[in-house]
């Protein structure tokens, strides 16, 4: 008898239908150009401190190169996509869609394969930051345009991760992840479509990493750890490398038996939808849950009128601590149960995939 | 001849084996071929390291100093303990660590200079160039394209199998080919009394395409010293060939008479094309690119499958070459046999012959799997599962029988006799069987003369 269970354990793998993972990492790349140029300036203007102190985007690039070359190093069916992101749009960089793929390439020790990718990224970028710097996108305010908004880009990748996951042959499985290389501060305009991309991404059991240059960012702070991913802010600009090279080089399985850096607290503060402000108390729609941080007796994303018993904005500032949910405490127990629910969603999920 | 070739167990044949050659290998050796000018081999020694060995030289990569040991238990979550020993284990019979003391006065582990500075001319770059494909491609006329090369190289390596299946008509291959064969263990010398395919070279015949070449190039490389050529020179020309790409051409201008004579081989197994002997071009195949990946990276683009396997045991091979029904033939009953299409059934006395062979289970449910007819594909799992177990049941069935030496004790007098004598071998742990009805007794070699003496001293009495 134990040989037929034996028999049943062996076949377990077999009947899956799975015989090869191939892994596909997504970079999302921060080329927003008023960041680095400021950080250049900052540079020059602080002539005290060291010229190290302040990220460039050359060198920063060809750390993130010599990490996308470790990564396709590491396995040979490993496949990386670069996207490039400005403050409203995006652009694959690896495979090219803006220019052809560059054939003219001075060779030197590395692999024709990781050449072609280093040269793409590069002169990929090139041309989108000479055609934007002039008059470049469409003016949205001097000061929206410093920073960048990743739902485009992040949509995007996990749209291509589908694509190569449902063309890939049979028995072959796409492994996608995606990596978002932060420059610049948070925008938090779109922020229902970002969550929304985030619960995709959660869906689809795609990891979304998230390596920041400059300050800290809630946003992607939530999606890391909604996804399941790895959060860090890099301290030094010249240690860019090092940071890739020993946490994100690490795969779903390899963050289980080398150590990676400790969750972060996360700030599940939401954005609200009429001012895209980030509020710790606010309205939610009862409807759709939309957040605003003003009341308004209709709710603007879903047109549902609010009805509601007189009394209750004074019922509001008397007992915060009632059973009856304040404003403030439902929107806080919304935000959890949405949470949560995605949460669990992983676990089957994953299950009903493998 | 080393355990990488001549081994029976079919883990050695898969990728794995660059790690089982590259440790037999002296470590002088090994020191001159990371310090080899071209890093492709540092780069295919790292593919073939685990995951964790080659997250540490990552991390290790741009760090100058020597990190103590310590640091590197630190890296790692109680569960990956297994992993950093294998990891240890593995570096340092690469070579590629070694034990130093650190800055702060620990035991650390040093990475190998030379291999450091492989490593980062791949990643970095910034190195001369290695693949030869700065020259200029202009005086090839008319570029042959991939499908034609990968025509040619499915063609001339049929070859090889058909002389290693000894079917008749296989053309003829060169002498070198049939000394590389004979020293893989994949056919018996013409000097011995019964030449043809051995029991490794059925086993080969079932392998995926990857698997079969680089299970051939190790004992291509096996057999270089014996021709007088240099080890290090072929090992690191291989690997550069196996790091180009498909479908590019190459000019052999400034290669050495041992790098042209390798080509010259290497044009035979259809591992590369070149327009004619002494043309100054050549194109690799798809059989060489990313040889070192190994075996599961691209298997389907070899061949198109062609077989069907139906619940019922019915076998349909849809193919006209001798060489894949030949194959198929080694474990199932041929029946019919039409233009484009030959029909058998699976049995049990066919698998059983082919388990005679040496051939395991494993290996046929593999290489049905791999060469499944693309509507077998869409079934999930691939193949019907009555099949596959009614395959691994005919396999135990022969393991039912375990044999053992053992010494009989019969012809006891009483049954007292007999109970105290088992009774005896039994608490010393080595009584095999017994049957008191029969009043038999077995007993191990080893407690043999034990018993025999307890019996001999209860006689007395």
């Amino acid at each position: 008898m134990s040989g037929l269970t034996s028999l049943g354990a062996a076949q377990a793998g077999v009947s899956s239908g799975i015989e090869s993972i191939t892994d596909l990492l997504v970079v999302i790349l921060d080329l927003n150009p008023i960041w680095w140029s400021e950080q250049l300036d900052n540079g020059v203007e602080n002539g005290n401190g060291p010229p190290s102190q302040q990220y460039g985007l050359a060198p920063t690039l060809d750390q993130i190169l010599i990490f996308l070359n470790s990564y396709l190093l590491i396995h040979p069916g490993n496949q990386v996509v670069v996207l490039g992101c400005l403050h409203s749009r995006s652009y694959f960089l690896y495979p090219p869609e803006l220019i052809n793929m560059p054939t003219d390439m001075p060779s030197d020790s590395r692999p024709e394969a990781f050449r072609i990718v280093n040269h793409t990224v590069q002169r990929a970028i090139q041309h989108i930051l000479l055609q934007t710097s002039p008059d470049g996108e469409p003016a949205a305010g001097g000061e929206e345009k410093r920073e960048t908004v990743f739902v485009g880009a992040l949509s995007r990748s996990l749209c291509y991760i589908h694509r190569m996951q449902r063309e890939s042959p049979k028995g072959q499985f796409v492994q996608g992840r995606v990596l978002v290389i932060e420059a610049g501060p948070d925008s938090s305009s779109h922020y229902m479509h970002f969550i929304n991309t985030i619960f995709t991404a959660q869906k689809m059991n795609v990891k979304i990493d998230a390596c920041v240059l400059g300050e800290d960012s809630i946003l992607l702070q939530q999606a890391v750890d909604l996804t399941g991913g790895l959060y860090v802010k890099v301290e030094n600009p010249g240690g860019v490398v090092q940071v890739l090279n020993s946490v994100f080089i690490l795969d779903g399985a390899e963050r289980s038996t080398m150590s990676v850096p400790e969750k972060i607290q996360v700030d599940y503060r939401a954005a609200c939808f009429c001012h895209q402000k980030l509020i710790e108390v606010g309205y939610v729609c009862s409807v759709c849950l939309s957040v605003f941080c003003a009341f308004s007796p209709m709710c603007s994303t879903c047109q549902s009128t609010f009805k509601f018993m007189t009394g209750i904005k004074k019922r509001k500032p008397t007992d915060p601590t009632s059973s009856v949910p304040s404003p403030s405490s439902s929107s806080a127990a919304v935000a959890a149960v949405a949470t949560k629910k995605a949460r669990n969603g992983t676990g089957p999920n994953s299950n009903g995939k493998a | 001849m080393t355990s990488a070739v001549s081994s029976t167990d079919p883990a050695m044949v898969d990728h794995k084996s660059l790690y089982a050659y590259l440790s037999t290998l002296p470590s002088s050796l090994l020191e001159n071929l990371y310090r080899h000018p071209n890093p492709s081999l540092c780069m295919a020694i790292f593919r073939d390291l685990t995951p964790m060995a080659q997250k540490f030289v990552l991390r290790q990569l741009f760090i100058e100093q020597i990190l103590p040991k310590s640091v590197f238990t630190s890296w790692i979550t109680p569960e990956g303990k297994k992993d950093h020993d294998d990891a240890v284990r593995l570096l340092n019979d690469l070579k590629i660590w070694s034990e130093a003391p650190s800055t702060a006065g620990l035991m650390g582990w040093k990475l190998n200079e030379h291999f450091r500075k492989g490593i980062q001319a791949i990643v970095v770059g910034g190195g001369p160039s290695w693949s030869g494909d700065d020259q200029p491609t202009a005086e090839e006329t008319t570029p042959k394209d991939i499908p034609f090369i990968q025509n040619y190289a499915r063609e001339r390596w049929d070859v090889v199998l058909h002389f290693l299946a000894g079917l008749s008509g296989a053309s003829q291959i060169s002498r070198d080919t049939v000394e590389v064969l004979t020293n893989a263990g994949l056919i018996r010398g013409s000097n011995s009394t019964e030449s043809g395919i051995t029991q490794n070279g059925f086993r080969f015949l079932l392998m995926d395409t990857p698997s079969q070449v680089w299970r051939f190039i190790l004992a291509y490389l096996h057999t270089v010293p014996k021709w007088g050529m240099d080890l290090i020179e072929c090992i690191s020309f291989i690997f550069q060939l196996s790091f180009s790409q498909i479908g590019k051409h190459y000019s052999t201008i400034g290669f050495s008479s041992n790098q042209l004579r390798t080509l010259q081989h290497f044009r035979e197994y259809g591992l590369i094309y070149m327009r004619s002997k002494k043309s100054s071009r050549y194109y690799p195949t798809n059989l060489v690119v990313n040889l070192s990946a190994g075996a599961g990276l691209n298997t389907s683009a070899f061949s198109e499958g062609y077989i069907i396997v139906e619940t019922n045991y019915r076998i349909m091979v849809y193919t006209d070459s001798p060489l894949k029904i030949a194959v198929v033939s080694y474990f199932s009953d041929m029946l019919y046999r039409f233009p484009n299409l030959a029909l058998g059934m699976i049995t049990r006395e066919s698998i059983r012959r082919a388990l005679m062979k040496g051939i395991s289970t494993d290996e046929i449910i593999k290489f049905l799997r791999m060469h499944a007819h693309p509507q077998m594909r869409e079934n999930n799992p691939v193949l019907p599962s009555t099949l596959t177990d009614q395959i691994k049941l005919w396999e135990m069935e022969r393991e039912r029988c375990v044999f053992a030496d053992g010494v009989l004790y019969n012809n006891f007098l009483s049954q007292k006799d007999f109970e105290m004598l088992r009774n005896y071998a039994s608490d010393l742990g080595v009584a095999m069987c017994s049957n008191a009805a029969n009043k038999v007794v077995v007993v191990s070699p080893e407690g043999h003369d034990q018993v025999r003496a307890f019996w001999k001293r209860q006689k007395k009495e």
